[in-house]
């Protein structure tokens, strides 16, 4: 084989802090080829994204590169002068960042900064170099590049302001490509089109691309060799096909087994004890042992990256003897919950009838008066005892029918119901018993309020808390979310996401609540606690009898969560069903779009399976398309879409959808032609199994 | 745009008429009026009092005084110096290009001397000159303009040399000799306030430093001035720049205490003189003009927010 385009040797990055060093990267080694794909996974703080600053010499200071290696194309990177490094960034390698709304300057006209990218490199005229950025932004499917190029970035939607960026690192054909979660911030529809990108550049530039992600999905559709990386170590590095079929690290048989999965009946989930270790104070030998169902007495001295079979390497001792890895044995007993039964006739305990909301913006100037739309014509009911799930990208309403459904938001027009009362109706005691658990656990949370206090605050609302009593209802609070009672003093700051989000679970309860809407209320926390969260609510709500509006992004979550499903798509409902059948056979053209953008983390699944990539962005909720909201992008659209609204109308038993089409529209499951204009180009590589003819 | 201008000025012109009405309102509350000032403690019988008062119209109803007032302050009269026996209208003309010149000096002079300090603070953050022109603006924040004031006069007459300037010299006869009799009263405002604006240069140049926009610049190879002078600095001086439209308001309505120094028969001083005179009209005249520089600042700096900052534009 060649020379790698990338070749890191031993590389270690440090960052003083005052309670001693803490690494980031202890030591790792790996290579990229040119024309390959390789990712890296890990959960946050596990030194991916140091990596990748440290590759080029940019690590935030005080932190700094102690030792180690780094060859680009031969050259040792961290002999250069900071003049040659200066040469080396944007032109041999670019970066990708990933969060596009923060990572264009504000201030600056987006053919400004792709023409920086090419000037800083190379001597050329202004005009040479602004049609080679409108060329490169038309390359990327940005429509009406010429005329865009002139604006500023908030006039850009996030996924396009993602291949913006994506433009800006290929500008000087570099050899390697560095992505540092580049989807990670963007809705899965357009997540794929970002991925097919990349997809497409590495393989017709033969550039060697750097993959991180925490995203085991994405690695599975984007990468052929991937390296997981726990606390700071390489402990496995593999083909993606070996990886996901024969993991030999117990940590990363861990991540795998805790994802939900859409096509999977499953009652609950595989957790992984415990937390990622002090970064400042690692424990002696191997560094996953504390968490570890298989530690032996071997494991207290450090492991060694060793090949376990033929180009696969593991850093674990007792696959190294073995040859092989275990399935599990479940190290705590894990609470067995009976899986909601789908079809058991329930009274509704919510009513929504034709619910709309509208709000008007204020503020700044420009957008003063205009009005958003957020919901437009919602009719749903949730039963008692079930969970309905409500997925949909950002901007569908989610959250808005979420707050509608609590009274925390009155509807615009339409009626909502809670158990056949007003719930934004402050007099009645329904107040207490609907509950919200938020996103993100931190800012839900007051940094100054002890667990104790925070937990008892919808006691102490209504007057139900007298001294004594409230210990001991801290206490089996906290028991019921896997909280010991120590935890009961502490701030917020001091404990993890993952038991933030459990006292937020717990404050959520206190109340007695019968329905909680739980509000993405795992998509800020890392696999393995994300696994452990879903898992609790599920067990409490078989204990406890309650009802969920569980409202998320991801479909598999969703499934894993749900009885019933509801997609949304710009404040309508598109489809309504069970879980399983939602899943398995969408009805609407959006929910097939929706399930096949989410990449699987099953290569080969992954590969087999045909892509509908939507074309373009969600369109504004400030101006709504006429006829079916979904035409815009509909690859099925017909003159009839724009004039018709299409109802949500039952097509199968207690199978709901809005499409003038349902039951027409196979040809949209099959591989060509793609359905997306500007990235849906055929890839016969990345569908080998694709049958010839369906 | 036009629309939201318009509504602006509506805004102010309903800010400039509470401003008079209550100027006016504040001067009954004062003991003694102007008659009382006119014709002394003594020797008027309460007869001749009364019909001065009459005269004056100061026996009618406060809101009536005031309609009365305003009648003929919409037609641009704002009445006569009953001290003086000047137009008010005049004597503002003479008053107030002087505090307008200072207070816009002023705002250039902190603008070109507190925006470079503070670059060069926030560059050099971490390193011992950074650091110094850091504490120096401690020192000089802290100093009370009027000392700085007292200071620079000193100063000025004995190292200014043929700079030297002492006495206020209008700028319609000599461009050159006022903007030389500006130097030293201009400085003394716009010191303490480049200490202000260094700081706030400094602390939102850093800001910007931090941002993910500049790790973009600094992975496409940007050289140093490109990530200092263009990526950061055009949105570190968006809150510099309108804080600045800000000062300019307050500043005008408080030059009293360099006027006082520096001997300028600015507004300040005006005000001053008259309020110890009742000089009414020209109290509510000049309260008047220092609102609407007020209300006209802040509607610059709205106006200038979407040019600076385009994420304000439509």
């Amino acid at each position: 084989m060649s020379q790698p385009v990338l070749q890191v040797e031993e590389l270690r990055t440090q960052f003083p802090t005052e309670r001693g060093p803490l690494t980031a990267v202890d030591g790792i080694s790996f290579a990229v080829a040119a024309g390959e794909v390789l990712g890296l996974v890990g959960e946050s703080g596990c030194g991916k994204s140091v990596t990748a600053r440290s590759i080029l010499r940019l690590v935030p200071p005080p932190g700094r590169i102690v030792s180690g290696q780094i060859f680009l194309q031969g050259r040792n990177v961290l002999e250069l002068s900071e003049a040659e490094m200066r040469g080396i960034r944007g032109a041999d390698i670019s970066l990708i960042f990933q969060n596009p709304m923060t990572s264009l300057n504000p201030a600056l006209t987006i053919g400004w900064q792709l023409q920086e990218a090419l000037l800083v490199h190379q001597r050329l005229p202004r005009a040479h170099a602004r049609r080679r950025a409108v060329e490169a932004l038309q390359a990327m499917g940005i429509p009406d590049a010429a005329r865009r190029i002139d604006d500023y970035p908030h006039r850009f939607s996030g996924g396009m302001r993602q291949r913006v960026l994506i433009a800006m690192g290929l500008l000087n054909e570099p050899g390697l490509l560095i992505a540092d979660e580049p989807t990670t911030a963007l809705d899965v529809t357009i997540q794929a089109q970002i991925l097919e990108l990349l997809r497409v550049a590495s393989r017709e530039r033969r550039m060697a691309v750097l993959l991180i992600t925490h995203d085991l999905g994405v690695v599975a559709s984007l990468c052929r060799r991937v390296a997981v990386m726990y606390a700071g170590q390489i402990v496995e590095e593999a083909t993606v096909d070996e990886l996901f079929a024969t993991p030999f690290h117990p940590y990363t048989q861990g991540l795998l087994r805790s994802l939900p999965r859409g096509h999977e009946d499953r009652d609950h989930l595989t957790t992984m004890p415990g937390l990622p270790p002090d970064m400042t104070d690692f424990p002696s030998g191997c560094r996953f042992r504390q968490r570890c169902a298989f530690a032996e007495a071997v494991c207290e001295k450090p492991p060694e990256l060793l090949e376990v079979t033929p180009r696969h390497r593991a850093r674990c001792w007792i696959s190294q003897r073995d040859r092989r890895l275990a399935q599990p044995r479940e190290v705590l007993p894990a609470v067995r919950v009976a899986r909601t039964p789908e079809s058991v006739p329930r009274a509704p305990l919510v009513e929504l009838r034709d619910v709309t909301k509208r709000f008007s913006l204020s503020g700044s100037l420009p957008r003063r008066g205009a009005v958003v739309h957020s919901l437009n014509g919602v009719s749903l009911d949730v039963m008692a005892g079930e969970t309905l799930g409500v997925v949909g990208e950002s901007g569908c309403g989610k959250s808005t029918l979420g707050r509608i459904t609590l009274g925390l938001y009155r509807p615009t027009t339409g009626t909502v119901r809670v158990d056949g009362r007003d719930p934004g109706d402050r007099t009645t005691a329904l107040r207490h018993q609907l509950q919200m658990i938020f996103q993100d656990p931190w800012s839900s949370l007051d940094p100054r309020m002890r667990v104790a206090a925070v937990v008892t605050e919808p006691l102490r609302a209504r007057g139900a808390l007298q001294g004594r009593d409230a210990r001991d209802r801290v206490r089996e609070l906290l028991a019921l979310v896997g909280l010991s009672e120590a935890m009961a003093d502490r701030y917020p700051h001091e404990l993890s996401g993952g038991q933030q989000q459990r006292v937020g679970i717990a404050r959520a309860l206190a109340g007695d609540p019968r329905l909680i809407v739980a509000d993405e209320p795992v998509s800020s926390l890392d696999v393995s606690q994300q696994a452990q969260v879903l898992n609790l609510l599920k067990d409490l709500q078989a204990r406890l009898g309650l009802t969920y509006l569980f409202i998320s992004h991801d479909l598999s979550i969703v499934r894993f969560m749900s009885t019933r499903i509801a997609v949304m798509y710009l404040g309508k409902i598109v489809e309504l069903g069970p879980a399983r059948a939602v899943l398995a056979e969408p009805l609407h053209p959006y929910s097939i779009a929706l399930r096949s953008a989410v990449p699987i983390p099953d290569p080969r699944r992954e590969s087999g399976r045909a892509r509908v990539i939507l074309r373009g962005d969600v369109p504004s909720p400030l101006e709504l398309p006429s006829g079916c909201l979904f035409r815009t992008r509909c690859p099925l659209a017909q003159e009839i879409c724009a004039r018709v609204v299409p109802p949500l109308t039952e097509h199968e038993p207690s199978r709901w959808a809005a499409c003038h089409f349902v039951g027409s529209f196979d040809e949209m499951l099959r591989p060509t032609p793609p359905a997306g204009r500007a990235a849906g180009r055929p890839d016969p590589v990345a569908r080998p199994h694709q049958p010839e003819t369906p | 745009m036009i629309r939201y201008v318009a509504q602006r000025l509506a805004a102010g012109a309903g800010v400039l008429l509470a401003v008079s009405f209550l100027t006016f309102w504040l001067g009954t509350l004062i003991p003694g009026d102007l008659v009382t000032v006119l014709v002394g403690s003594e020797g008027a019988t309460s007869e001749q009092y009364r019909d001065l008062r009459h005269k004056l119209g100061l026996d009618a109803p406060l809101l009536t005084q005031y309609v009365r007032w305003l009648r003929s302050a919409v037609r641009g009269d704002l009445g006569k110096s009953p001290i003086t026996g000047r137009y008010v209208t005049d004597e503002i003309a003479r008053h107030f290009p002087i505090s307008l010149e200072l207070a816009l000096l002023s705002l250039v002079e902190s603008i070109l001397i507190g925006v470079p300090v503070g670059v060069f603070a926030a560059v050099r953050a971490n390193r011992p000159a950074g650091l110094a022109v850091r504490s120096a603006l401690f020192v000089v924040f802290s100093v009370p303009p009027f000392v700085a004031g007292v200071l620079l006069v000193l100063a000025g007459a004995l190292y200014l040399g043929p700079l030297y300037q002492a006495s206020y010299v209008p700028m319609t006869e000599n461009v050159v000799l006022n903007l030389r009799s500006m130097i030293l009263p201009t400085l003394s405002i716009a010191i303490p306030l480049a200490a202000m604006t260094a700081q706030m240069s400094r602390a939102a140049l850093l800001e910007a430093l931090g941002e993910a926009y500049i790790v973009t610049a600094l992975a496409k190879g940007a050289p140093r001035r490109n990530i200092v002078y263009i990526h950061a600095l055009k949105n570190a001086l968006v809150p510099v720049i309108t804080l600045q439209g800000y000062v300019f308001g307050s500043l005008i309505g408080g030059l009293i205490v360099t006027e006082q120094i520096f001997n300028l028969e600015g507004l300040g001083r005006g005000l001053l003189v008259a309020i110890g005179q009742r000089d009414y009209p020209f109290v509510v005249a000049g309260t008047l003009m220092i609102a609407a520089m007020f209300v006209l600042a802040n509607l610059i700096v709205d106006i200038l927010y979407p040019i600076l900052d385009p994420t304000q534009r439509t």
